[in-house]
Formats: C-alpha cells, sequence, structure tokens
C-alpha cells in the first residue's frame, strides 16, 4: 500500500464527514436545501476521489471506458450540485448561467452514452505507469482527445462564472464573509479542477485527475463556515439562557407568570411562577387542560371562548377569571396572551402573561362594601338628621297649637266663657297653623335646593354606578343584585346625581323589601330598555311581598311608609326629581310576586336626533 | 310665714308663640304666670317668689340645663320642668340627674303637664316649709348669749355639769342656769332633742354664718 492509496480515501472520508454532518443539519433545521445540496456535491466528491483511485489502479484499456462514463457522470453531479449549492445558499446568482451549466453538461454527457463514443477520448490509445516520489507508481491513460469534451468545460467555465456572479452580488448584499470564503471557495474549486483536468484530458500533464483534491477547498471553506456557525449558536444559546433566566426573574418579582402554548402539540411550557398561580406541579409536561381544570367552574366557559376566539382570529386577548385551588381558596388572575401563525396563518404559538389579581380584588372588594356602607350610613344620617330637623322645627307650631286648643277647653268651660281670650286663641292656632306650614315648604326647598343640570348619560354608567353603591349591602344580605341592558339603549338626558339618589332609593327599597323572604326570592334587579322612540324605561323588581293593592296609589305620597323606622319622604322625593326629568314614575306588583318600580327618562337630544 | 304668697309659674321658652300658648293654659287652670323669653330674662328678674319654673329644653342663647345650671347656684333653687321638642335621652338623663322636677314633650297632653306643675309646686311648697322651720331653728339658737353657746357646745359633746364649770372655770350652778336658759330659748326637753336640733340646724357647722 502506497501513500496514494491512504491519501485518496481519506480525501473520500473528510468528503462524506462533513457532508452527513450537514445532511443531519439540514434534516433538524431550515435552511434544508442549501444543505442537502452541499450533502449531495460531497458525497460525489467522495465518490469521485474513489473513481480517480480506480483509474489509477486499471490495468485493462477495456475497463477504461465504463470507468470514464461514469466518471463524467459523477463530475456533472457535483458541477451541478455545487451551482445549485450557491445559488440556494446565497440566495441570489444569474439565473440563465445557472441553468446553462446544467444544460451545457447534459449536453456533453451525451457523448458518454451514444453507441462506440466516449466524451473524453475518441480512441484510447494505451495504460502508462507513471512512478512518483515515495516509490508509489499510478496508471494513466493515453489516447486521443474527444473535441466534444470542450462542452463539458463550458459548462464548467459557466459554473466558474455564474460562482464568481452570485459571490459578487453577496458582497454587494453586505454578507462579506460568506461571499470570500464560500465564494472563493468555490471559485477555486472550480478553476483548479477544470484546469488541471484539461491538461490532463489534453496529454500534456501525466497526473491522476484530483478533482477531490481540488474540492477539498470548499470542504475547508464549508468547515469554516460550520464552525463560525457552531460557535455563533454556541452564543445565542448562551445569551438565550440569560434571557430566559431574566425573564424568570422579571417575572417572579412583578409576580407575573409566563407561558407559552404549542398549538399544534398542545404542550405547554409555563414559568415555575406561572405553574404556582394555577396550583401545577412545578415539573412536568402540562396541556392546557390541566390549566382550565385548574379554573374555578365558572371561568372554564370564558376561558375557552376567550382562547376560542383567539385561535379563529381575534389573535390577541385579555381576560381575568378565578382559580380553584384544592386548599379552597379562589385567585383571581388577569391574563392576556398574544397569537403567533405560521407563514399561512395557521395558529402556531400562543405566549402569554399571567398575573396574581387576588390581593388587588379582595381591595376592590372591600372599598366597594365600605362604599356601600358608607352610602347606607350616609342615607341613614341624612334621614336622621332631616327627621331631626322636621320634628324640631314642627313641635314648636303643633305643640302650641295643642296649648290653646287645651286652653281655649279651660276658658269654654268658665262660666261664662271668656270669649276674648278665645278669639286670642283662635288667632293664635291660625298663626301656628301657618308657620307648621311654612316649615314643611322650606323643608320642601331645601331637599330641592339642587338645581337639575341635564346632560346625555349613559344608562349602563347610571346603572353600574348604584350597582356599584350598593353591590357590598347586598352581598352583606345576601341578596342577588343584576342590571341588565337591552340592546340599543340610547344616552338619556338626567341629572347624574339626582338619577343617581333616585336609582339608590329605588334600590335599597327594594333590598327592604326583600328582607325576611326565603332565599331564593331574595333579589333585586335593574332593567334599563327603551319605551318608544323618545323615551327609556329603567325598572327596579324586587321578589318581596310585593305592596297591597289598596296602597299601590299612596307610596309616592309623603310621610306614607310601611317600614318601622321609614320617614315616607324616599319616593316622594324620587318623583319630585323625575317629574322634574319629564318622566314618570310609579310602582306596580309583579304577577310572579314582589314590586316593580318604573320611571321613565328622555332620551337625550342627541340621541333622538 | 311663705303660704300668704301665691305661687308663680315661670314659663321660659324662645318661642314667643308656644311660650304665650303655655303660658294661657296655665292662666286657664288657674295658676299664676310670668313669661319669660330667654333664660337670660329669667335669670336677671329671678324673684324668691314661689312657685317653678317650666323651661324648654332646647334654647339658643342659655338652654335649660344652662338656665338650670344657674338656678342650682343661686340661693334657693325653683324646680324645673322641662319642655322637649325631642326626647333625647342623653339630655334628659343629664336634666333629671341635675335635679329636674320633671321632663315632658312638647306634645304631652294637658294632664300630664298640668300634674307635673302641681307636682313642682308641691315640691317648692315643701322645701319652703323646711327651709321655713330651719331659719326659726336658726334664729332660736342665735338668741342664745356667747357663753350660753358655749356652755351648749360642751353639753351637745355630753359633758358633765361639773366637767364643763371646770373647763370654762365657771360655778356648777351657774353652768345650770345657762342650760336652763338654752332649753327655754330653744324650746327643747330633753338633752336629746337639743343635740338633733343642734344637728339639723348646723348650729355647729364652721360654713354656717349665723354662729362664729
Amino acid at each position: 500500500m502506497n501513500w496514494m492509496e491512504v491519501t485518496w480515501p481519506m480525501i473520500a472520508a473528510a468528503c462524506l464527514t462533513l457532508g452527513v454532518i450537514n445532511l443531519g443539519i439540514g434534516m433538524a433545521q431550515p435552511p434544508r436545501a442549501a444543505r442537502l445540496l452541499f450533502f449531495l456535491s460531497c458525497a460525489s466528491a467522495a465518490l469521485f476521489a474513489g473513481q480517480e483511485l480506480t483509474l489509477m489502479r486499471v490495468e485493462r484499456v477495456a475497463e477504461v471506458w465504463p470507468l470514464l462514463r461514469w466518471m463524467d457522470v459523477t463530475c456533472g453531479v457535483i458541477v451541478v450540485s455545487i451551482a445549485a449549492f450557491i445559488w440556494v445558499f446565497f440566495r441570489t446568482g444569474n439565473r440563465w448561467l445557472g441553468l446553462a451549466v446544467p444544460g451545457l453538461y447534459a449536453a456533453a454527457l451525451v457523448f458518454d452514452f451514444l453507441p462506440g463514443s466516449q466524451l473524453t477520448y475518441r480512441s484510447i490509445t494505451g495504460i502508462r505507469t507513471v512512478e512518483t516520489f515515495g516509490g508509489a507508481t499510478y496508471n494513466v491513460v493515453e489516447g486521443v482527445p474527444n473535441p466534444w469534451n470542450a462542452l463539458a468545460y463550458l459548462s464548467a467555465v459557466t459554473l466558474l462564472v455564474f460562482v464568481v456572479d452570485a459571490s459578487v452580488r453577496l458582497w454587494r448584499r453586505g454578507e462579506h464573509r460568506r461571499a470570500a470564503v464560500v465564494g472563493g471557495a468555490a471559485t477555486l474549486t472550480t478553476l483548479l479542477a477544470s484546469v488541471h483536468s484539461a491538461l490532463v484530458d489534453a496529454g500534456l500533464v501525466r497526473t491522476p485527475y484530483l478533482i477531490s483534491w481540488a474540492y477539498l477547498t470548499l470542504l475547508v471553506a464549508m468547515g469554516a463556515e460550520l464552525n463560525a456557525d457552531v460557535s455563533r449558536a454556541a452564543k445565542l444559546a448562551g445569551r438565550l439562557l440569560e434571557t430566559e433566566r431574566q425573564v424568570q426573574l422579571a417575572g417572579e418579582a412583578g409576580s407575573v407568570g409566563l407561558w407559552t402554548w404549542d398549538v399544534v402539540r398542545d404542550e405547554v411550557w409555563a414559568t415555575s411562577k406561572a405553574r404556582s398561580l394555577f396550583g401545577l406541579p412545578d415539573s412536568g409536561t402540562l396541556s392546557l387542560a390541566h390549566f382550565v381544570n385548574a379554573l374555578h367552574q365558572d371561568s372554564r366557559v370564558p376561558f375557552r371562548d376567550a382562547i376560542t376566539r383567539s385561535l379563529s382570529g381575534e389573535g390577541d386577548y385579555e381576560l381575568e377569571f378565578r382559580v380553584q385551588l384544592p386548599e379552597g381558596p379562589i385567585r383571581w388572575i388577569g391574563a392576556r396572551g398574544l397569537l403567533e401563525r405560521d407563514a399561512r396563518g395557521k395558529p402556531v404559538l400562543m405566549r402569554g402573561a399571567v398575573l396574581d389579581l387576588s390581593a388587588r380584588r379582595r381591595a376592590e372588594m372591600e372599598l366597594q362594601q365600605l362604599r356601600g356602607q358608607l352610602a347606607h350610613a350616609g342615607r341613614v344620617s341624612m334621614m336622621g338628621q332631616l327627621a331631626s330637623a322636621l320634628a324640631h322645627e314642627l313641635t314648636q307650631p303643633l305643640g302650641a297649637i295643642l296649648r290653646n286648643a287645651e286652653a281655649a277647653e279651660l276658658f269654654l268651660a268658665r262660666e261664662p266663657p271668656d270669649l276674648d281670650e278665645l278669639r286670642a286663641i283662635l288667632v293664635d292656632i291660625r298663626n301656628d297653623d301657618q308657620r307648621a306650614g311654612e316649615v314643611i315648604v322650606r323643608l320642601r326647598a331645601m331637599l330641592k335646593r339642587r338645581p337639575i343640570d341635564p346632560r346625555a348619560l349613559r344608562v349602563s354608567e347610571l346603572l353600574a354606578s348604584v350597582v356599584a353603591l350598593t353591590r357590598g349591602d347586598a352581598a352583606a344580605r345576601h341578596i342577588t343584585l343584576e342590571s341588565k341592558i337591552a340592546a340599543g339603549v340610547p344616552a338619556v338626558s338626567g341629572d347624574r346625581v339626582h338619577l343617581q339618589q333616585v336609582l339608590l332609593n329605588l334600590v335599597l327599597n327594594a333590598m327592604d323589601a326583600t328582607e325576611g323572604a326565603p332565599t331564593q326570592r331574595r333579589h333585586v334587579s335593574l332593567l334599563a330598555r327603551r319605551n318608544g322612540a323618545q323615551t327609556v324605561e329603567v325598572a327596579v323588581s324586587d321578589g318581596g311581598l310585593g305592596i297591597a293593592p289598596e296602597k299601590l296609589g299612596q307610596v309616592f305620597e309623603p310621610f306614607f311608609t310601611t317600614k318601622e323606622n321609614g320617614l315616607g319622604i324616599g319616593l316622594p322625593i324620587s318623583r319630585t326629581i323625575i317629574e322634574a326629568h319629564g318622566g314618570h314614575i310609579w310602582a306596580e306588583n309583579n304577577s310572579e310576586g314582589g314590586a316593580t318600580f318604573r320611571f321613565t327618562l328622555p332620551v337625550a337630544e342627541e340621541e333622538a336626533a | 310665714m311663705t303660704d300668704d304668697v301665691s305661687p308663680v309659674v315661670r314659663v321660659v321658652d324662645d318661642d314667643v308663640f308656644f311660650l304665650e300658648a303655655v303660658s294661657r293654659l296655665l292662666r286657664a287652670a288657674g295658676y299664676k304666670v310670668r313669661s319669660f323669653p330667654g333664660a337670660d330674662q329669667f335669670l336677671r328678674e329671678l324673684t324668691d317668689t314661689p312657685g317653678c319654673v317650666v323651661a324648654d329644653l332646647q334654647m339658643p342663647g342659655l338652654s335649660g340645663l344652662g338656665l338650670q345650671d344657674a338656678l342650682r347656684r343661686a340661693e334657693y333653687m325653683l324646680p324645673v320642668v322641662f319642655l322637649s321638642g325631642k326626647g333625647d335621652i342623653p339630655t334628659t338623663v343629664l336634666a333629671m340627674r341635675d335635679g329636674a322636677e320633671d321632663f315632658l314633650t312638647k306634645q304631652a297632653p294637658k294632664e300630664k303637664l298640668l300634674a307635673a306643675v302641681d307636682r313642682a309646686l308641691a315640691h317648692d311648697h315643701r322645701l319652703r316649709a323646711d327651709r321655713a322651720r330651719l331659719d326659726g331653728l336658726r334664729a332660736r339658737f342665735r338668741s342664745l348669749t356667747p357663753r350660753e353657746r358655749e356652755v351648749l357646745s360642751h353639753v351637745v359633746q355630753g359633758r358633765l355639769n361639773k366637767q364643763i364649770a371646770a373647763d370654762l372655770g365657771i360655778h356648777e350652778r351657774t353652768v345650770k342656769l345657762h342650760r336652763t336658759a338654752i332649753t327655754k330659748k330653744v324650746r327643747v326637753q330633753s338633752v336629746a332633742e337639743l343635740t338633733r336640733l343642734v344637728q339639723e340646724a348646723g348650729a355647729f357647722e364652721n360654713r354656717s354664718p349665723d354662729l362664729p
């Protein structure tokens, strides 16, 4: 065995190794085509190295023709695959030059397969053994060159031009390193291989073909390229790890859990914070179902709906839901998700962040409760002050009338009656009566003191503000409070504060009415709907005992009350306010029990127009 | 000595109509009435005439409770019947604790009001009778000579005539004479009765202006 028999297989092995590595990379991730083409050219070069070695050992002329024929094919594959590789790898190049390479080579190969013809030699004159350094020997073929072989070299020259052109284009695009290294190596490989082969073919140089040697240039360049890729990937991987740690840290600092859902495989990656928010174990693979199952049952449907909406077109979503933890407490979670689609618009990934809102929620609920209590206390105290003022103002004239009447009885009982005193008494009684009347008038004026300032008001906001004020109270008294607004309810014209007072009064009355009723009847509902072109009707219904039919007409009269501590002024004030708005207010009993108070308000002008 | 002066009901209320109505009722019921439209006027014209006060609890300026306070600091306290527009409990308690005779709402029926006034007048009468008796008693003690008072102070301490004579440096018979004079002037039969009256009159208390 001489050095030549070692070297050529080594070249083949090197070609194959790098080729297989590229094949492996190409199978795993894009860009696939470039890697596969490079593998093809590597494999062909390896094959060609073997064929070169075989040719060096050929002894009979009869064996030469078929060998040369197949060497031409292998060489053609190398040439074409290099052209294709450059085209795909550089993503640029002259299309016509590129297409001319395989075209010309195919034309040349025709001469290899015509009967009695071979591309390299028209005829073979002999085989000569040459001795080289190291005492090694090899055989070379001697014969008459085939002029059509020029077609194959034309193809090689075209490849050369194509590669140079593509390299220049890539350089201009700014990818200097790749243009210089890969483009330069491909150019050199083509140049060396073509020139040397041409000399061998012409019989001017008596050496074996060295195409596989020339190919080493490209191999080294691609090896360097791969090396750069690998080190870049390693750097990226390091940076990725760092980023992931930072994300984890940021997430934990902000109590934010992060997750990514692979829609296709239904696999969820989640930070430990996200897992703990849902009460899920710290490790192990997760699917979306794990998360859905962790939700409180009331939140499952909205959650699924949000995911479905997001997948089916809306893309991003924002949602609040509750998680039922196994130990018992309910956790409020705010979630925000972004959907990623592939090139064809198919949903691929959903990323999102989840945040624990429980503390905020609790604070909100406490605030609401407090607000409700305040409103209640405020109302009670207002009524109390009003009652006190009313009582004090009225006791004077009423007491005076009583005393005068009593005195009158005594004077009448005298014999003879003291008529002068009686006259004076009657005058005073009249005065006192007038005084009492003035007190009432003053009180009414005081209640109406704030002028009504009508503005365009959103009914939903009005209802929501009153619901917010009474929700805490309702919850504390185990009363279900619901508010509904029919479709197409326009804005109304009204004074927010006054209307809030009316609604608050009606809702609190309704809640009082359900007091003592069984649980399923402890509900108060608000409903707003359009009633004709110019009117919106708001109804407050309760599930209480209703109003005795003979008293339905009296409820709006001043000082009419059914409550032990009631003053009987809430509804009269409400009526005054609603009528000042140009609306009506009335009460009715529900067929299914309980009472409903309804009032109408005019539609705001800009809405009606 | 005070029985011959008929009692006067003083009505105090800032509301002149109510004042007039109440005064009129009380007059019709046969009382002697004086009306005052405020606590200040009432206190300015305060006399020792027997009777009682019917006052509004809530008045601007000096309120009912302030009036009661001022009365208590005066030499003699007239019983007060309060009338109130509203029966608020803390004020009521305060008034009653400070010795208000009665407490009525303004709408209380006539019978209740008249009964309260009668009770207040009776209370005043009783107080005045007690005071008259006490005044008489004190006058009797005042009629004693300094020496007799000296002997009396020893007697009420239960000392024997001989001891008293020795303490004062006088003859025992002189002591006996003083004692006879004392029982005559104070109009008592026994030492026990004498001791009781001395206590009642506060004859030997420092704050009494009548005795040294």
